[in-house]
């Protein structure tokens, strides 16, 4: 069975140690940041493993960076939206059909 | 913390095969009480409609009861367990679709549930009305007795009783067998009406024949309980015991013709019932006692799967936490109070509203064959997924099913009229189904995750920090995360902002319900040594959840295998208590007010948030005590309002 292309992502992405990256999107729209938080799909109702990712602006991750009114700053992107990331640590890419 | 499957599953001795006929065939087994009386009814007697009834019920038996369920559908089995959840957790990862045949299958299924005993004790305790001098005797006030007192007794469990359950239905289908070849050796003839030709001239020439189709249908609603009791009993012993019964059955059936047949043609019934007319009177008080104790053991049989069914829609996520007890130690016997009460009401509402068994059998039936039919699109999928039967196969069998099942629904159609009450129950049980599970999906669609190993560094900085007070020696929080390295950022946020929360060890405990029934199992992975645990039960989806309580024997085996040290680092409060202590973070979502939604998810959210304030709270759905438990509410946001025109007045003005 083919691998579902957002645990791909997510295994490379979790597994990089420079995580700023650039999203771009199916509509041509490029985004930067890392991510910050996923959103899980039920794998055994049929779903992708993420199927949302919450990107934020910047390098540093390890900080929930949710301020005092609880705010969160930031982006959601839907993995079906994904065309195509750059990992800033090696400027490889990874494509999504 | 294992646990092990149900012995009776593999053993076929006579014990087995009696307990097997005590728990599945209550329902089947006193249809002779209603369906020979439904189908004549009105009409005057003939050949053509007394052989055609037979030969409807015998291959109508033959076909759906034998064949769909006892070869067919028994082999669908997820783990020895069978029923129409069962199923579904066998093949929902085939189709999202799959949800809503399985809760409109579940729907109708617990719908029936409350016209089941109504109609089959009404049915036996009318016979009373037989006996000379007591024809006016009132039964609907016996009746509303017998089920009270039924519903009451539910809280104490059926372990002292049950086990005569299966001598009580022996002696049920002896009887049915002897009363019935009693009166085929008037009449051998009879055994020709199970010639198909028969069915066929009723169904084609009878007038309106078609149509009588939904009372021959009553002969097989139990049908669908032999597989939710395929748990219970094992599917070698409910195949051994069909052959019995079935036998049985039919030796009624053809009885109850042959004495029809006795009548003479053109006669009418005029409201007897040919099951107690051809009994010999001196045999009629006894006969009506042994009728009334056969649908008692059939209600508690139907009331009882409604219970097991509640509990696996509840562990599927289809229905809210609500309190279940078990009454006894019968391993899976439980008791849910609310279910209790609700079927205890409808039951009652039953009885006053249709007054006669009568009246109810132009009621009864419909609901199952949308069930059947679920179980058809469901049972297609197991046998083309799971067994890989070739496609033409499944395909043949989905259509020759279709046919007779969309066959029996039309026929059942017209039953509508008289049960449109059931439709609102129906709705209830349909949308709180529906709103549960699609509701949660959303939910789950908005908890965010995040990778646990970021925050590590700041989780072990925190418990070391003396300069804040600790909240306690074991902190536990519960995720959904099934993998080792996540958890959900809400509860990161609950531990690091805002006030955060020093303890010595931090557990993470994921609940994770296993697609087998009866699993009971734990994994272990240390994060950081002693610091940062995080704990996986495995827990099938019949067993009751009671969490506190695995995890504290998890920590006790924990520190007996010397894996964990159960060290409590020193502050002021360890000179007066020394011993840890556990606290249980339970993270509440409330639906906050900072929302914009579409129609549908404004409509889902505001009731499952309705319904989730109806049920269990979520301390005791997961079975920690209240004592340890610290409730956090958390915004549950889904679509944050964006555009607020919110515009300012004036400068800033300061004080001169």
């Amino acid at each position: 069975m083919e691998k579902d292309a957002s645990k791909q992502l997510y295994d490379t992405y979790f597994n990089l140690t420079n995580r700023y990256v650039t999203v771009i999107l199916r509509n041509g729209k490029a985004l930067e940041g890392s991510f910050l938080a996923f959103c899980r799909g039920e794998e055994r109702e049929g779903e992708s493993y993420i199927t949302r990712w919450h990107l934020v602006k910047g390098t540093d991750d390890s900080l929930l960076r949710v301020d005092a009114f609880d705010f969160l700053p930031g982006t959601y992107i839907n993995q079906a939206d994904i065309a195509e990331i750059r990992f800033h640590q090696d400027n490889s890419t990874m494509k999504f059909l | 913390m294992e646990t092990q499957q149900q012995g009776i599953n593999g053993k076929v001795t006579m014990a087995t095969l009696l307990v097997a006929l005590g728990i599945i065939y209550g329902d089947i087994g006193t249809s002779p009480l209603y369906v020979l009386k439904a189908i004549i009814g009105e009409r005057p007697i003939t050949e053509t409609l007394v052989y055609g009834g037979i030969s409807c019920i015998f291959w109508t038996i033959t076909f759906l009861t034998t064949f769909k369920y006892i070869y067919l559908t028994l082999k669908a089995d997820n783990h020895g367990e069978g029923g129409i959840f069962s199923l579904y957790a066998s093949v929902r990862r085939y189709g999202k679709y799959l949800v809503i045949p399985t809760i409109l299958g579940a729907t109708t299924l617990l719908a029936d549930g409350i016209i089941t005993p109504p109609i089959s004790v009404a049915s036996a305790v009318e016979g009373l009305t037989i006996i000379p001098g007591w024809e006016h005797l009132p039964t609907v006030p016996i009746v509303i007795v017998i089920l009270s007192g039924l519903f009451f007794f539910q809280r104490f469990g059926t372990q002292k009783v049950g086990s005569a359950f299966g001598p009580a239905m022996l002696v049920w289908f002896s009887m049915l067998a002897t009363l019935g070849f009693q009166q085929i050796l008037h009449h051998p003839t009879i055994v020709r009406s199970l010639n198909p030709v028969y069915a066929y001239r009723f169904l084609v020439e009878y007038p309106h024949g078609f149509w009588l189709l939904g009372a021959v249908f009553l002969a097989t609603t139990g049908a669908e309980a032999l597989y939710s009791d395929l748990g219970h009993c094992g599917r070698k012993n409910i195949r051994i015991t069909w052959v019995g019964v079935k036998t049985c059955l039919m030796i009624n059936y053809m009885g109850q013709a042959a004495w029809l047949m006795s009548q003479g043609e053109q006669a009418f019934l005029q409201g007897r019932n040919p099951f107690f007319e051809m009994m010999p009177h001196w045999f009629l008080l006894t006969g009506i006692v042994i009728a009334t104790v056969a649908t008692i053991i059939a209600s508690q049989a139907m009331i009882s799967g409604s219970y097991t069914l509640v509990s696996e829609a509840m562990n599927l996520n289809f229905w809210p936490r609500v309190t279940v007890k078990q009454p006894t130690n019968l391993k899976g016997q439980i008791y849910i109070p609310s279910v209790n009460t609700i079927l205890w009401i409808g039951c009652i509402l039953m009885i006053l509203y249709f007054r006669s068994s009568t009246h109810m059998e132009a009621a009864y039936g419909f609901s199952i064959t949308i069930a059947m039919m679920m179980t058809s699109f469901l049972l297609a999928h197991f046998l083309y997924y799971k067994l890989k039967w070739k496609g033409y196969l499944v395909l043949a069998i989905v259509l020759v099913f279709g046919i007779v099942e969309i066959s029996f629904f039309i026929a059942n159609v017209a039953k509508i009229k008289e049960r449109w009450m059931f439709l609102f129950f129906e709705l209830f049980i349909f949308m709180t189904m529906y709103v549960w599970y699609y509701a949660r999906k959303i939910n789950n669609r908005l908890t965010k995750f995040i990778d646990l190993g970021r925050y590590i560094h700041q989780i072990k900085e925190l418990s070391g920090d003396d300069a804040i007070p600790k909240f306690s020696t074991h902190l536990v929080y519960l995720t959904k995360a099934n993998t080792r390295h996540q958890v959900e950022e809400k509860i990161i946020r609950s531990i690091l902002a805002k006030k955060p929360k020093r303890a010595d060890v931090y557990w993470f405990v994921h609940i994770h319900r296993t697609e087998e029934p009866y699993t009971l199992t734990y994994d272990v992975s240390e994060l950081v040594d002693d610091k940062l645990i995080k704990v996986t039960i495995n827990v099938g989806f019949r067993v009751q959840l009671r969490t506190e309580l695995y995890f504290k024997i998890i920590v006790q085996e924990l520190v007996a295998n010397q894996e964990l040290n159960l060290h409590i680092r020193p502050d002021g409060s360890t000179r007066y208590n020394p011993e840890p202590d556990f606290r249980f973070v339970v993270l509440e979502k409330f639906l906050s007010v900072e929302n914009e939604f579409a129609l549908r998810e404004g409509l889902l959210l505001n009731a499952y948030f309705f319904l989730k304030n109806l049920g269990l709270s979520d301390e005791k759905a997961f079975g920690l005590d209240k004592s340890d438990v610290e409730i956090e509410q958390v915004p549950l946001v889904y679509h944050a309002i964006e555009k607020i025109a919110l515009k300012r007045n004036g400068q800033y003005q300061t004080v001169e």
